[in-house]
């Protein structure tokens, strides 16, 4: 290989978007400023080699981290964001938390094993889009079927997968 | 099925929070869509866990992603993807092929060195002088001379290690669905249950049986380009020996012979000794050396094949200098820092250095 690739924001926003804006949204409990903040932490990501970035999960919570005391600071809303961090309360673990990562880590066979319980297709999909980042009008393109079917395949999957949580935790 | 089964209910639920997952990991949403994610957000206190949890299972593949088990799932569906592509050629060539088709087999070969690194095998080294005995995972024993390498590799139907350098020894615990096999240069030792040992010295391949049974196989007979003539007539495909019997073999040329050898006597070197019976010079040497940080080297060709017959400590260089010099008309001289012997000029003497 050559030069470590920059990430294309896609690819970025494809691994980390949904969790990012889950963790902004239980603080600035506003949709359109949470993904905006998300985009920003994106932003900043760009320019990590992506064989770093594999490993950087807790890198990114860093960042996102970050950015919301830099943004509490400068409007001023520091009690805002305190009261928001409590109102969000600890009920809901950190999705970025390296431990909790670590934690999937070892479940990693239960997922492979629940994967392995979806269609051929329905798989084939959750992984071309989810791991392999192709986008999902080529995904469409390629199968012959409707973008709306691929993201519901995705769904589906993603939602198996979380019959994993309840079952485990 | 009906509609209000709490199961389909809470399947629903999820998929359609997995479905905000969706939107999400794609970019920032249009108005309309975040309006709506903000309606269902609110809508039920069962959506935000729900939205939690999708977005936890979407975090969780992350982990996946690199590991050994997910890598069939990802080469099946790179597969996929390009089987699909071939039967759509037609219709959807602004697709670059060659990314993906390049993706899988990057991915292919990712999962090879991942399945090799699943069977990285177990190495066992000795350095100068040093012994080692050692069980292994099925029970058998190895027992390593020094300055030799073995690799242990135990999967669920074979039990292979391979001699690298040196020698080493083995008391094979008796397993009939386990073939235990020691490869050695181009030779392979299968045994059942029995004790044996291997070693590679002077590009000679050793094989002494002391119990039990082993069936030592040739080389492969891929193109004879050296010696076309010998190989016809020299090598056994499979030659099954008997205990009590030693099987010496050229690395080289393929030939293979078996003579009988002296169980006990052929053992000695685990308790330190060395024993040889004519044994060329430059063998017994290469052995001595295992034991010794002062080297020493063979000077010329008639003396490496000086016929060595006696019995030595290991490590103790001096008296098997001793020892050899005064049976045989050679001398040893100190060059490049080892001490090499040299035969003399009218040398015809054939002797015996015993020295204990």
């Amino acid at each position: 290989m050559e030069q470590p690739a920059e990430v294309p924001l896609a690819e970025l926003g494809r691994r980390f978007r949904p969790a990012l804006v889950s963790y902004f949204l239980r603080r600035v409990r506003d949709i359109a400023e949470a993904e905006d903040m998300a985009h920003e932490v994106l932003l900043r990501l760009t320019d990590i080699p992506l064989d770093r970035l594999r490993f950087a999960d807790a890198y990114v919570f860093q960042v996102a981290a970050n950015l919301l005391r830099d943004r509490a600071r400068r409007h001023k809303v520091r009690s805002e964001y305190a009261a928001a961090v409590a109102a969000s309360g600890d009920t809901a673990p950190e999705l970025l938390d390296p431990a909790r990562i670590d934690a999937g880590r070892r479940s990693l066979q239960a997922l492979v094993e629940k994967l392995r319980e979806l269609d051929e297709r329905t798989r084939e999909i959750f992984v071309l889009y989810r791991i392999e980042n192709v986008p999902k009008r080529d995904i469409a393109a390629a199968y012959g079927v409707s973008v709306s079917t691929v993201e519901k395949a995705v769904a589906k999957a993603t939602a198996h997968l979380m019959l994993l949580r309840e079952d485990g935790e | 099925m009906m509609a209000m089964d709490p199961t389909l209910d809470e399947q629903s639920r999820a998929e359609k929070a997995a479905l905000w997952c969706v939107r999400l990991s794609e970019g920032q949403m249009a108005a309309a869509d975040r309006a709506e994610f903000s309606r269902w957000l609110a809508e039920d206190e069962r959506h935000p866990a729900a939205f939690d949890a999708a977005v936890a299972s979407w975090t969780e593949v992350q982990a996946a992603e690199a590991s050994p088990e997910m890598l069939p799932l990802r080469v099946e569906a790179l597969e996929s993807l390009q089987r699909a592509h071939r039967t759509r050629a037609a219709r959807v060539t602004r697709l670059s092929r060659t990314r993906w088709g390049l993706a899988a087999s990057l991915l292919v070969a990712a999962v090879l060195s991942a399945v090799i690194g699943y069977l990285r095998p177990t190495p066992f080294t000795t350095s100068t002088g040093e012994r080692r005995t050692a069980i292994l995972d099925d029970g058998s024993v190895l027992s390593l001379d020094a300055s030799s390498e073995v690799e242990v590799r135990f999967t669920a139907d074979r039990r292979s290690v391979r001699l690298v350098r040196g020698r080493a020894k083995f008391q094979v615990a008796r397993d009939p669905l386990r073939p235990f096999s020691v490869a050695v240069a181009n030779r392979n030792v299968v045994a059942t249950g029995t004790a044996f040992s291997v070693e590679l010295v002077q590009k000679t391949i050793h094989v002494v049986l002391y119990e039990g049974r082993v069936v030592v196989t040739g080389p492969q007979k891929k193109g004879v380009a050296e010696g076309p003539s010998s190989t016809a007539t020299a090598l056994p495909e499979r030659e099954t020996l008997v205990a009590g019997t030693e099987l010496v073999a050229a690395v080289t040329d393929g030939g293979a012979r078996v003579r009988s050898v002296d169980p006990v006597r052929s053992a000695s070197w685990e308790s330190g000794q060395l024993e040889f019976v004519d044994e060329p010079l430059a063998s017994a040497v290469e052995r001595m050396n295992r034991y010794t940080r002062q080297p020493m080297s063979i000077g010329d060709a008639r003396a490496g094949t000086l016929p060595i017959t006696g019995v030595f400590r290991a490590g103790e260089v001096s008296a098997f200098i001793e020892g050899v010099t005064a049976a045989f008309a050679v001398r040893v001289e100190q060059r490049d820092g080892t001490l090499t012997f040299l035969s003399s000029g009218s040398s015809t003497a054939e002797g015996t250095a015993i020295t204990r």
